[in-house]
């Protein structure tokens, strides 16, 4: 086991080097750079964008830029962002993820608890009403986009129900009162108030392919000749399906759910921005928009590696699980 | 006689007020009829204004601002020696008491409000003054816009303290926005920044620190400014909490040291849809309207307690179609894009009144001056040359050019029997700009002129436009109250010249590719005013020199302007001199720090 661990380990390394080398390709691709914003405005002159861009380092050739952010990279320094001179690590998570964690875990969670056994239940009620409820569900959260789904909650809640009459507010992670405050039992109240609408947005999208992926899953299980053995042999169904069944497909759930760990830093980009959500995706998504290359090839680098961990976990929860892993 | 009754028992309690306080404090006489401030009301101290903006600040630093959010709160937090109200167009003093140009207009002496203090308590001095100008603005370790500052003559301005309240600007030369900048640069306080500055700290061992001191991350004990706020906390993504400066220095007309609220607080809110829900349920007090918010706010508006203002002032910008007439490769469109009667047919194509209906739901203002609507420089719509829609006119001024339709396919051809066709460009994702261009085509194509609009990244954009790559672009530029704003764009040899590159020669932008200067005829004389437009402080020679070339500008159509948006805001009746100005920099009145002045009706 410590041998396939180590092996899966140094892979690794050759993996983030590549990511690194067509992370830097890709901002190459983008056309323009962080001063564009600039040199359309008026009041900037030529002398000054040049001064910005030597000291951005933008005026380098390409291979001088790589070599000094790669050497950077593994020296463990990510360079600093254009936009606040923050280091990169530090313009990505500072202040972001904590909140970012606690909103997806739940939203893990929640997806997870509530989606696997409703999967279970629709493959086992094929094409009955309760089945063709779930599947009209999941393609409901399929089909509707979350930064949409997000704004008619808002919606619904701030027209139809008024919630501001009560002085409920809508949007943000905590109330306006408890901003910069310490941690209190209001405030982890108001905390509850303000995450379950983007919980239940982002979960649902994340439950609609959840739920699909299960129910074919076991659908394809249960037609299995095995399965089909332990019915002839007088198995109760409860046993053929929790016992057989669900066991033979755990090794996909653990990759599906091994994937998901790596997303926890990251949080939902759209959602974020709908429901005001101080993640660490909302701080990419304003390197994005500003062509912060620094922050956006750390953040780059930062998720790899965290989806790579978290693929580790769930090879190495394979390996529990299957035995033929860990002998192979 | 009753009026004036009122006048005179305001202006004596004003009187009384500054006397009382025995300071060189400035009284802003609100309420009081006659004055610029008539319209706002006295209000009562306390309680907290909350609004919202899109963005985070990147800096609190002001020399480092680049971008509108830090800008926004800077200007609350800091102030300069004299500016220009926006409103009536002078040059009034703030921090200053006074200030006098010498009649050779080669140096100006200011002298500076007695007795005010920074927000920490300690005095404001000339040395502040001098240290802001002296050891940050002319000191090349610190990054600061000094071209903003330098003379035709390429020499800077220098500085003489005279005493601790008055110093003196002296310039080698006339450069009248000089005057501008210079007198119009925040002053920071030296008692807290002095050790970022190498050359006043030897414990820097030469590295200058200045330019990352006061960043995003910054203590807000370390800072200290002369405006009407000070940071308590900035929250990234959350919010930004402004509390009174407990020293600012200006006054109602009955004595009460503004501002009157406690607090401002800041919410980042990205998504403007989110600020509108936040501002329906009441988290937020002000917001900053658009056309399509106006229906759901006018309906919830008497609901729920709020007001919203459609005010006739527009943006500062400016929105046009250009042509590049140096385009590459293609001596066709070349010789059609410096062609004026086909730049006339294009302008009698612009449907305005379908951009105005359709895309801004009628709030907003035709525009044919470069100078921005609100610049006192601007001419206004009285002296306006327009060019009505009118495709008729368009198609004979094509005619006239020698461009038919000679094989029938609905699009016209050069005498060489290529079809007139050319690439429109916008930045993609700009929504607004997108349907002027399919407005624009749609009606050139009734003429015969085949347009392929093109819609792609800023990035992209920029790179062809200052590459002069481009065919035909769809854009717009930030503007400013001063008209010698517009020199990188209309002077022959200005940075964005972009219509016509070759005429800056070897002195423009792209030299390697245009050796020799190939300028419009009429671009000579705008250069030409440019200068005369700087050289002196006489306000009725100036707007003479800028009134015409607005007019030159207009009738030779390098750029043909669109529209600009009216501005909008809401506030909660509970909200005093609200409306005047939301957090979003919306300026519906003087374009003052408003905020200054509002208070809440509901304590």
């Amino acid at each position: 086991m410590i041998g396939f661990l180590v092996r899966r380990f140094l892979y690794m390394i050759p993996l983030l080097l590549v990511i690194a080398i067509l992370s830097f390709a890709l901002m190459e691709f983008m056309p323009g750079d962080f001063l564009d914003q600039f040199r359309f405005d008026p009041s900037v002159d030529l002398v000054r964008l040049e001064r910005e861009a030597a000291r951005l380092g933008l005026d380098q050739p390409r291979h001088i830029r790589f070599w000094r952010w790669f050497r950077g990279v593994l020296r463990g320094d990510l360079g600093e962002s254009f936009v606040t001179q923050q280091p990169v690590a530090r313009s990505l998570f500072a202040g972001r993820i904590g909140w970012t964690l606690m909103l997806t875990i739940p939203t893990f969670i929640f997806t997870w608890v509530i989606t696997v056994p409703l999967g279970l239940y629709s493959s086992t009620h094929q094409y009955k009403l309760s089945d063709h409820v779930l599947t009209g569900f999941a393609f409901f959260g399929m089909s509707i986009p979350n930064f949409f789904f997000a704004l008619l909650l808002l919606y619904f809640l701030v027209v139809v129900l008024q919630v501001g009459d009560m002085g409920l507010g809508v949007s943000g992670i905590v109330g306006q009162e408890f901003i910069g405050q310490p941690w209190s039992w209001d405030k982890f109240v108001s905390f509850l108030w303000h995450a379950w609408p983007p919980i239940l947005v982002i979960g649902t999208a994340g439950m609609a392919g959840l739920l699909r992926f299960t129910r074919g899953l076991m659908i394809d299980t249960l037609g299995e000749m095995y399965v089909m053995t332990a019915r002839a042999k007088g198995l109760t169904e409860r046993t053929v399906v929790y016992k057989h069944a669900l066991r033979n497909i755990l090794n996909p759930f653990i990759t599906s759910f091994s994937m998901g760990i790596g997303g926890f830093v990251q949080g939902a980009m759209i959602s974020a921005i709908v429901f005001n959500l101080p993640t660490v995706s909302r701080a990419y998504w304003g390197a994005l928009q500003a062509q912060d290359t620094q922050v956006l090839m750390g953040g780059i680098i930062f998720f790899t590696s965290f989806f790579l961990v978290g693929n580790l976990l769930g090879d190495i929860g394979i390996a529990i699980a299957d035995p033929r892993i860990r002998v192979n | 006689m009753k009026k004036i009754a009122l006048i005179a028992a305001s202006l004596l309690l004003v009187f009384a007020s500054v006397a009382v306080l025995a300071q060189d404090y400035k009284v802003v006489p609100l309420g009081v009829p006659g004055t610029l401030w008539e319209d706002f009301e006295v209000g009562v101290h306390g309680g907290t204004i909350r609004s919202s903006m899109i963005s985070n600040p990147r800096t609190f630093n002001p020399i480092m601002v680049r971008d509108t959010a830090s800008g926004w709160l800077d200007d609350r937090m800091q102030e300069a020696l004299i500016l220009r109200n926006p409103h009536t167009g002078v040059h009034e003093p703030y921090l200053a008491k006074a200030f006098e140009i010498a009649e050779d207009g080669l140096s100006i002496t200011v002298h500076l409000r007695r007795g005010l203090k920074w927000s920490d308590g300690e005095p404001f001095t000339a040395a502040d003054v001098m240290f802001t100008w002296v050891d940050l603005w002319l000191n090349e370790d610190v990054e600061a816009r000094r071209e903003l500052w330098t003379l035709p003559d390429g020499m800077l301005p220098t500085f003489e303290q005279i005493d601790d309240y008055t110093v003196v600007v002296h310039f080698t030369t006339i450069f009248r926005p000089a005057v501008g900048f210079v007198t119009g640069a925040q002053i920071l306080p030296r008692h807290r920044l002095w050790e970022y500055v190498a050359k006043l700290n030897p414990a820097l061992e030469g590295v200058c620190q200045f330019n990352t001191a006061w960043g995003i991350d910054v203590d807000p004990a370390a800072m200290a400014g002369m405006g009407a706020f000070i940071l308590e906390h900035f929250i990234t993504d959350m919010e930004i909490r402004l509390v009174r400066n407990p020293h600012f220095w200006q006054f109602d007309a009955a004595g009460n040291r503004l501002p009157y609220l406690d607090a401002a607080v800041v919410h980042i809110v990205e998504s403007i849809d989110v600020s509108l829900l936040r501002f329906l349920n009441g988290e937020i007090d002000t917001y900053g309207a658009r056309p399509e918010d106006l229906a759901i706010l006018k309906a919830e508006g008497p609901l729920r307690g709020f007001e919203t203002v459609i005010s006739d002032v527009t943006g500062w910008g400016t929105a046009f179609f250009a042509f590049n007439q140096d385009v590459p490769e293609d001596e066709n469109l070349r010789g059609l894009f410096r062609d004026l009667r086909f730049r006339q047919a294009v302008a009698h194509s612009i449907d305005l009144d379908t951009i105005i209906e359709g895309i801004y739901m009628g709030f907003a203002r035709p525009q044919w001056s470069h100078v921005a609507i609100p610049s006192p420089f601007f001419m206004g719509d009285e002296h306006a040359i327009w060019f009505e829609y009118d495709l008729d006119k368009a198609a004979s001024l094509l005619d006239e050019i020698g461009l038919f339709d000679t094989d029938g396919d609905g699009v016209r051809e050069f005498p060489d029997g290529s079809p007139v066709t050319f690439v429109l460009i916008t930045n993609a994702g700009h929504t607004i700009r997108e349907q002027k261009c399919l407005i624009l085509a749609d009606d050139l194509a009734r003429i015969g002129v085949d347009v392929v609009t093109s819609f792609i990244p800023f990035g992209a954009l920029v790179g062809q436009l200052l590459g002069a790559e481009y065919q035909a672009v769809m854009i717009g530029l930030t503007g400013g109250m001063d008209a010698h704003g517009g020199r990188t764009v209309y002077h022959s040899t200005g940075s964005l010249h972009f219509w016509r590159f070759s005429a800056g020669g070897p002195d423009g932008r792209l030299p390697e590719r245009f050796p020799v200067a190939d300028p419009a005829e009429w671009n000579a004389r705008v250069d030409e005013l440019y200068d005369l437009g700087v050289g002196s402080f006489d306000e009725a020679e100036i707007m003479h020199y800028y009134h015409e070339m607005q007019i030159i500008i207009r009738e030779n159509l390098p750029l043909m302007f669109t529209v600009s948006p009216l501005q909008m805001a809401s506030a909660y009746d509970r909200i005093g001199n609200g409306l005047w100005e939301t957090f979003e920099g919306i300026h519906t009145g003087t374009g003052l720090t408003a905020v200054t002045f509002a208070f809440r009706r509901d304590l």
